[in-house]
């Protein structure tokens, strides 16, 4: 009976080569998740990176994470079309063992730039990302799945996405990535325990987890702090607490894969810590009675010539970003927008996305 | 996952080149502070010709700290 494998998030930067070199020369990385959408920047991708992609592939272990397909934008462009297209060529060039991407759809409608932003769980959003899974899957020989989102504007969308989730990937039998951090901000900026948060989600069909550290932010008001899923520091204690029950609730989970982003190693100790936080998930996993209950994952399916578009739920996206992106703070949101009910909206968490929107839309 | 040793090699002197490169930007900011490991790439891939097991990375030591590795 094996265990699920422990690997982590490759990043292209001499600062990850330096901090992740010792766990690679013991053995210690079991497999690798790789970011694809870095593929269309290749001057910014080292020699060595390739050479790990492809040994992991070759070794069945590797597997592709998308970041820019925005799986639930409501009218299909050309920028998802190209989007298919690198990734299609990814896929002929590295041996992916399954591929995923993130719940919400991208705020900036130009190609790698953006945040995702949540949507409204109702029919029309899951007609479009069913829509949109499906032409994933159309286009590559393995699984797909969708990865958790850590922002919301409002803590009844925390309760609900893991039964969304479940929705959209139900057609291809698709997986859920449970990203321990994303749920561990939702759990800090909506004041609600984390574990009843995580057992909302239908467990059975989580085949990786993610885990990660992160950074606080400003909410609306200096006294409030708000969770952000950064990847930019250590792993908080009680997602290592916690990760022992979550193993034995997942009992199909394969993969766990430790994220930092590679331009966050900035002091001689980040290395040490990033490694110190790695052993500690192994001896975890080591020590868990947790065993890997097989299952089959991916079906094939066809997709329609003409891809669902809906105009309606468009329109609101673009409002949505505009607003944001205009907005000096969030009553200017609450006054410009209401298409979505934002009288249950966090101040708080409309502050966070102004900020976002401004970051990395401009 | 054991790693082939050219993969492993080829990491390593990626390492080697980056490390030697920002222990040189360092040297013209500080030079008291760096202290250079000795081993070179040339021994490396001599380690590495005549024994299956992989060689040490060259430490650079940034006050007690390998910059590299993080060994003290």
């Amino acid at each position: 009976m094996k265990k699920p494998l422990l690997g982590i998030s490759l990043m292209p930067t001499a600062a990850f080569l330096e901090a992740s070199l010792p766990l690679f020369k013991s053995g210690q990385i079991e497999v690798i998740e790789w970011s694809f959408d870095i593929e269309a920047h290749p001057a910014t991708i080292p020699t060595w990176v390739d050479a790990v992609l492809q040994e992991y592939g070759n070794n069945n272990r590797l597997l592709g994470h998308g970041i820019y397909y925005s799986i639930l934008e409501a009218k299909w462009t050309s920028v998802q079309e190209k989007w298919l297209q690198q990734l299609e060529a990814s896929t002929q060039k590295y041996n992916y063992t399954h591929i995923s991407e993130h719940f919400g759809f991208m705020s900036s409608r130009n190609f790698h730039k953006g945040f995702p932003l949540p949507v409204p769980l109702n029919e029309a959003t899951l007609a479009v990302g069913i829509d949109r899974i499906q032409r994933l899957q159309s286009r590559v020989p393995c699984p797909v799945g969708l990865e958790n989102l850590a922002f919301a504007f409002r803590e009844k969308d925390i309760h609900e996405q893991g039964e969304f989730i479940a929705k959209l990937i139900a057609p291809v039998n698709g997986f859920i990535i449970l990203d321990l951090h994303n749920i561990y901000c939702q759990a800090q900026n909506f004041g609600v325990d984390i574990m009843l948060l995580i057992k909302g989600y239908p467990l059975d069909a989580v085949k990786e987890i993610h885990i990660s550290g992160g950074s606080w932010s400003n909410g609306a008001t200096k006294e409030i702090q708000i969770r952000r899923d950064t990847h930019d520091g250590r792993v908080p204690q009680l997602l290592f607490d916690i990760l022992p029950e979550v193993l034995v609730l997942c009992k199909h989970v394969e993969y766990v894969i430790f994220e930092r982003l590679g331009n966050t190693f900035t002091h001689p100790n980040d290395g040490i810590e990033y490694r110190d936080d790695f052993l500690k998930l192994a001896q975890i996993i080591t020590e868990s009675t947790q065993t890997v209950l097989p299952k089959q994952w991916g079906k094939k399916v066809t997709v329609s010539e003409t891809p669902i578009d809906d105009l309606i739920v468009h329109k609101a996206q673009e409002k949505l970003c505009a607003t944001l992106l205009a907005a000096k703070d969030y009553k200017d949101v609450l006054h410009e927008f209401q298409q979505w009910d934002t009288t249950t909206w966090s101040p708080d968490m409309i502050h966070i996305a102004i900020a976002l929107s401004k970051k990395w839309n401009l | 996952m054991k790693l082939s040793a050219i993969l492993l090699t080829t990491m390593l002197a990626s390492t080697v080149s980056i490390t030697a490169q920002s222990t040189e930007n360092e040297s013209e900011k500080d030079t008291t502070k760096i202290k250079k490991c000795t081993t070179k790439i040339t021994d490396i891939e001599k380690s590495e010709a005549t024994n299956n097991s992989i060689p040490e990375p060259p430490h650079i030591f940034t006050d007690d700290t390998c910059i590299a590795c993080g060994m003290g």
